[in-house]
């Protein structure tokens, strides 16, 4: 996966754009499911790929990130996407 | 009642229960992934249907490669196991060059890790890591995607204890795996070719042009099955090809068909 693109909580192009005219960007998706938190991630470029996997504590996520680059390059999404996590836990 | 492949799962539990072992506790559970509403409920019965067959771990993943008609390589996975697996395997690279997805790619029958050829180191790095996170041993199961189609899709159940999915013991096992795999072909399927209509809004007009496209019909044979006239046929094509980012019919029918949209030629 590219490290480049920063994560995106949101999403970043009309729905009905053109996949030329779409940006390149990735998109994180926290979905409350019965047995925890399942994240999706979207990328564009140079695959479009999507994939998803199950937080099924808070620790997990922070083993998951604790050697991610973008932990450390952009520390306000990081933060956004960690918090977003909690809330859902917590509901 | 089948024997546990595993003691605990890499998901969080600490083990998978005797209920969660009887085969009829497994299959209803697999006959319960139909119900899912999106990615991420289906991910939840993914590895409610894994702990049920007793495996640690396992994924299921569909990848359309690039060409000329689906431009971009695609790929989509469901991690249902320790989720830091996941993390480490996507930064490794796309998961359709892992050596089980090279194994789906030039299988039809399910196979083991014992079965799965090692071409270098990258495939031994990308091995061992999963040998960290609950692959010790595993269980590769490839599931054709249709005639002529290029799609590739596998699930890959994984195991603790090394030779888990091998012998007469596993049996059962196997045939719950394989079961597994079609009903999450079934969802996917209709998952992408929902996707997919939605994202270029075609019309059931526009899905019947692409079907006989797909049938190899020219302009004035679709013309007279369909009713529009023949520069209809050729202006709505063009249209199509617009919104599906392909530069012809041909490529067009050929992205329709990989995304479950088209059924098959015959």
């Amino acid at each position: 996966m590219s490290q480049r693109s920063p994560i995106d909580t949101l999403r970043t192009t009309r729905p009905t754009a053109h996949p030329r005219d779409r940006p390149h960007r990735h998109q994180v998706r926290l979905v409350k499911v019965r047995s925890g938190v399942a994240a999706g991630r979207t990328t564009r470029h140079p695959t479009h790929t999507e994939w998803w996997t199950l937080f099924r504590t808070r620790d997990q996520f922070d083993a998951c990130v604790a050697d991610d680059p973008m932990r450390f390059r952009d520390p306000l999404l990081f933060t956004q996407i960690k918090a977003q996590l909690d809330d859902l836990f917590d509901r | 009642m089948i024997s546990s492949i595993d003691e605990a799962t890499s998901t969080g539990r600490s083990d998978v229960g005797p209920d969660a072992l009887h085969p009829a506790r497994a299959l209803d559970l697999i006959l319960q992934l139909q119900g899912a509403e999106g990615p991420p409920q289906l991910l939840d019965a993914l590895v409610s249907a894994t702990e049920a067959i007793g495996a640690a771990a396992s994924v299921y993943s569909v990848a359309i490669p690039g060409t000329e008609a689906t431009r971009e390589p695609f790929s989509f996975s469901l991690f249902a196991c320790d989720p830091a697996f996941a993390h480490r395997q996507q930064q490794r690279g796309p998961l359709p060059d892992h050596p089980w997805f090279r194994f789906a790619r030039n299988h039809s029958s399910p196979g083991t890790d014992r079965t799965v050829q090692i071409e270098g180191p990258a495939d031994q790095e990308a091995l061992a890591l999963a040998q960290q996170h609950g692959f010790a041993s595993c269980l590769i199961v490839p599931t054709p995607a249709g005639p002529d189609l290029h799609r590739v899709e596998m699930l890959c159940l994984g195991s603790r204890r090394h030779a888990a999915f091998e012998g007469e013991d596993a049996r059962i096992v196997r045939a719950l795996a394989r079961s597994l795999a079609a009903e999450l072909h079934d969802w996917v399927t209709r998952h992408l070719s929902v996707s997919l209509k939605e994202a270029a809004r075609l019309q059931q007009i526009d899905i019947t042009l692409l079907h006989l496209e797909w049938q190899g019909l020219g302009t004035k044979a679709i013309s007279a099955r369909t009713g529009l006239s023949p520069s209809a046929v050729d202006t709505r094509f063009q249209r199509l090809n617009y919104r599906l980012d392909c530069p012809n019919r041909k490529a067009s029918a050929r992205r329709a068909a990989e995304h479950g949209l088209l059924e098959s030629r015959g």
